[in-house]
């Protein structure tokens, strides 16, 4: 793996080859909390090549369902495929040709970010020297390297979501899993996420994010699928998932639970008039 | 005449009346009943502790209650030198209650009212009435009214001891509350928060190690000294209200009226100090945790490569070391595993250096070293939970989990091997018997490994959620109950057991062949790396069968 060069030079090593397996395919997940059912019986095809966006009201199992595909929950039933290799039979394997970015987990966070990541690196064993040089590399780009010598601990919220992806990119994977990457980070550091998203993709990589915000997932993916109760409601590109209108109708129409105001709170109404 | 334009006009038909003062006050005490109903809801555990809870607060209320109505009995004397000292302990600790609870009673938090339109001292006002809603307000009530019978000698004494009580009482809960709003002030930025929980966690520490100090404190405290120390406390808030109806009592009602001024004026002062926390409080927005003041770019760079330099002979570049290194930061820089490391030198000074000093030289203190290496071992039972959930990045990477505990035994032992070996040497020369040297290293080093190799394996398999690095040290965050006392009970208990051969060979060579000694210089490490493999292959084996159901166990449940 240490042979593999920075994202964004990769070469179209995978690009389109006829038959080849999709980056990411889920076959009947199934997990249950104590009486709940967070995920039930999901299937999920990510092609290679693509920009995924997993939109789901709050509550759909979207990171469930990353924790299940990226081997951080071991699922009740099915299982995930990484370019074909099972992530709960040949883990080692599949799990080096992904870069995760959890929602709601800690980092190690009483590392300087330069140590985080030269961390990292190194558990991914590269070596030491070139865990070092990526390192500088991904916090110069990332706008992080004032405060590489300062523990994570005491970073903004913005700087650990940068920071965590910086630790899903430092290897250079062939896809990007991340649950809510643009969570708040302020825009400059956004359209910098957005654009090092942009020329992972465009370099032959597969990205698969999950947001509640539909305009970012209609502006950055051309694949979506919507989850709603632990399910897939629809799939596919993001034209025929979307139809006629956009994305958020389509997407209100199938999880539903919209209310019309009708009558209601008229107090709020600040006059009459 | 401009047209109203729509949406310029407030709401003003529609704003509900407000409520009076009587209403509020009436209100917030509603609110804390409430609370306090709802938090022996959820659970049976929750519900018992709450009973328990109760239970012993109304014990303790009728047994105060009862001895101080006693003291009527005993003379006038007795009776103000007991309850001027036992009073002002039972105020001191008013002070340190919201220390000690920090956390827990977040019920009335000044920051949830920062939104409502409420005047801050009518706030102010429900809070301090709020405060006396509870088990410790009314304990203390009762307790200190009680003391109207031990004045019942004639009706200025029992004025001065039911004034007395209210003042006390009120200046114990407007005590709590101010303390309780400067440490959230306080507690916003980490550095402090780690401060603040570095220094709980040390003071616990000497407190365990004072209780074999303790009798040796009783013997100084005559009944001589008692008579000066509370002369004194009864000019202080903390034992004024005390002491007062004894003055009324022997016709020196001015000196007794004085003290009660003390007390009155102390309670404006601290009500004044919380005002000003309060609105402090209230004004920087609630931050949240975490993102206080930062200290921004440091002149001190806390490091820019993983392996600090002194050890960098010791941290192979692999993948080992990259772990191992990490574990090395944490002693320093997490401050629940920076308390442990401090308490080693405190041990050493006060096991070995203090008794030598005062010229107890003894082969026992030999003992010291070894002590240590096992102490190092305890301290490591449950470490994985230490990561907390940042344990997904070793899942997502496939960890082997023989690196993930050979690095963490590795990590450690890069500073308590050369720390027990350095102190076993020195105990031995302090005492004047370098041919122990041998032994004392040789069964030092042993008992770190000894116990390193048990923690491979307990903070693993018997992993349970430990606080968080800035937490308060006086509480253990869901799970700890009774099982996981009992499991970390059974693991010292084995780490004692594994290491029992090396104390008995040390002892061997202690009392007996000192030339036995040698034998334990090569045997000693070499058992207890036998042991560290074994511990790092089990460990390794029950971390790559179940690490994901690891990480979730020593998640803490989010309340």
């Amino acid at each position: 793996m240490s042979t593999d060069s920075v994202p964004g030079t990769e070469e179209h090593l995978a690009a389109t080859w006829p038959g080849a397996p999709p980056a990411l395919m889920l076959r009947g997940l199934v997990k249950r909390f104590d009486r709940t059912v967070a995920v039930a019986g999901l299937d999920l095809d990510v092609p290679t090549g693509s920009f995924f966006g997993l939109v789901g009201p709050n509550g759909a199992g979207k990171t469930t369902t990353l924790s299940m595909a990226t081997g951080l929950m071991r699922p009740d039933a099915g299982t995930a495929f990484v370019v074909g290799l099972d992530v709960w039979r040949d883990p080692v394997a599949a799990k080096r040709l992904l870069g995760v970015l959890p929602d709601g987990m800690a980092l190690f966070d009483r590392l300087t970010g330069a140590q985080l990541l030269e961390y990292i690196g190194r558990l991914h064993q590269l070596d030491q020297e070139l865990a070092r040089q990526r390192a500088a590399e991904l916090l110069d780009v990332l706008a992080l390297a004032d405060a590489a010598d300062t523990l994570v601990v005491d970073y903004s919220a913005g700087m650990t979501k940068k920071i965590g992806l910086a630790c899903a990119l430092i290897h250079g994977p062939r896809i990007l899993i991340l649950d809510e990457p643009f969570e708040s980070v302020d825009p400059v550091s956004a359209t910098t996420i957005r654009s090092i998203l942009r020329s992972f993709a465009s370099g032959g990589g597969t990205v698969v994010v999950s947001s509640h915000v539909m305009a970012l997932v209609e502006q950055l993916c051309d694949h979506v699928a919507i989850i709603a109760g632990g399910r897939v409601l629809a799939s596919g590109t993001l034209v025929d998932v979307r139809g006629m209108g956009s994305l958020e109708e389509r997407f209100v129409g199938l999880v539903g639970g919209h209310r019309d105001l009708g009558e209601g709170l008229a107090w709020l109404r600040p006059s009459p008039g | 005449m401009v047209a109203p334009l729509p949406g310029l006009t407030p709401p003003a038909a529609s704003t509900p009346p407000r409520p009076g003062t009587v209403a509020l006050l009436r209100l917030f005490v509603g609110l804390k009943l409430r609370l306090l109903g709802n938090g022996l809801k959820g659970s049976n555990a929750r519900l018992i502790a709450g009973l328990v809870g109760v239970a012993a607060g109304g014990g303790i209320t009728i047994t105060g209650a009862y001895l101080v109505a006693q003291l009527r009995q005993a003379s006038a004397d007795d009776a103000a030198l007991i309850l001027t000292a036992g009073g002002s302990v039972v105020v001191a600790g008013w002070f340190l209650l919201p220390l000690l609870v920090f956390g827990i009673d977040e019920s009335i938090d000044p920051q949830r009212f920062a939104l409502l339109p409420l005047p801050r001292r009518t706030l102010l006002a429900g809070m301090l009435t709020a405060g006396f809603v509870g088990i410790p307000a009314v304990a203390m009530l009762v307790v200190a009214g009680a003391t109207t019978i031990t004045w019942s000698r004639g009706p200025l004494p029992v004025l001065y001891a039911a004034v007395g009580a209210l003042l006390a009482t009120t200046f114990c809960v407007v005590a709590s509350r101010a303390v309780t709003t400067v440490l959230a002030g306080v507690f916003r930025s980490r550095r402090l928060r780690d401060l603040v929980s570095m220094i709980g966690m040390l003071l616990i520490g000497s407190v365990m190690l004072l209780q074999f100090g303790l009798p040796s404190v009783a013997q100084l405290a005559t009944r001589d000294v008692i008579e000066r120390v509370t002369t004194v406390l009864a000019w202080t808030p903390l034992g004024a209200a005390w002491a007062a109806p004894h003055d009324a009592l022997r016709g020196a009602a001015a000196t007794g009226l004085l003290r009660l001024l003390i007390l009155a004026a102390a309670v404006v002062v601290l009500a004044l100090i919380w005002d000003r926390a309060l609105r402090y409080s209230l004004e920087s927005g609630g931050t949240a945790a975490g993102s206080g003041p930062r200290a921004g770019p440091r002149t001190a760079p806390a490091g820019h490569t993983l392996a600090p330099r002194w050890a960098r002979w010791m941290l192979p570049a692999t993948v080992t070391g990259a772990v191992a290194a990490r574990i090395l930061h944490l002693w320093w820089r997490d401050p629940r595993q920076r308390v442990s490391l401090l308490i080693v030198p405190v041990i050493l000074v006060g096991v070995v250096a203090g008794p030598s000093l005062v010229g107890y030289r003894d082969e026992v203190l030999v003992l010291a070293g070894p002590g240590v290496g096992t102490l190092i071992g305890l301290m490591m039972l449950n470490h994985t939970a230490y990561d907390g959930t940042a344990l997904w990045t070793h899942l997502a990477v496939s960890l082997p989990g023989y690196v993930d505990r050979a690095g963490r035994a590795l990590g450690t032992a890069t500073w308590a091997v050369p720390v027990v070996v350095g102190a076993a040497a020195g105990t031995c020369l302090l005492i004047g018997r370098p041919d122990l040297i041998p032994a004392a290293v040789g069964a030092s080093v042993a008992t770190v490994l000894t116990g390193l190799a048990l923690a491979a394996v307990t903070s693993v398999v018997i992993a349970f959620p430990a606080p968080p690095a800035s937490a308060n040290p006086f509480i253990t965050p869901s799970g700890g109950n009774v099982v996981v006392v009992l499991q970390q009970f059974i693991g010292g208990l084995a780490v004692g057991l594994l290491s029992l051969p090396v104390y008995l060979t040390l002892g061997f060579a202690l009392w007996w062949r000192p030339e036995v000694g040698w034998g334990l210089l090569l045997a000693g490490p070499a058992y207890g790396l036998l042991l560290l493999r074994v511990g790092c292959r089990i460990g390794g084996r029950y971390l790559d069968d179940n690490a994901p159901e690891l990480l979730r166990r020593i998640t803490p449940a989010r309340t």
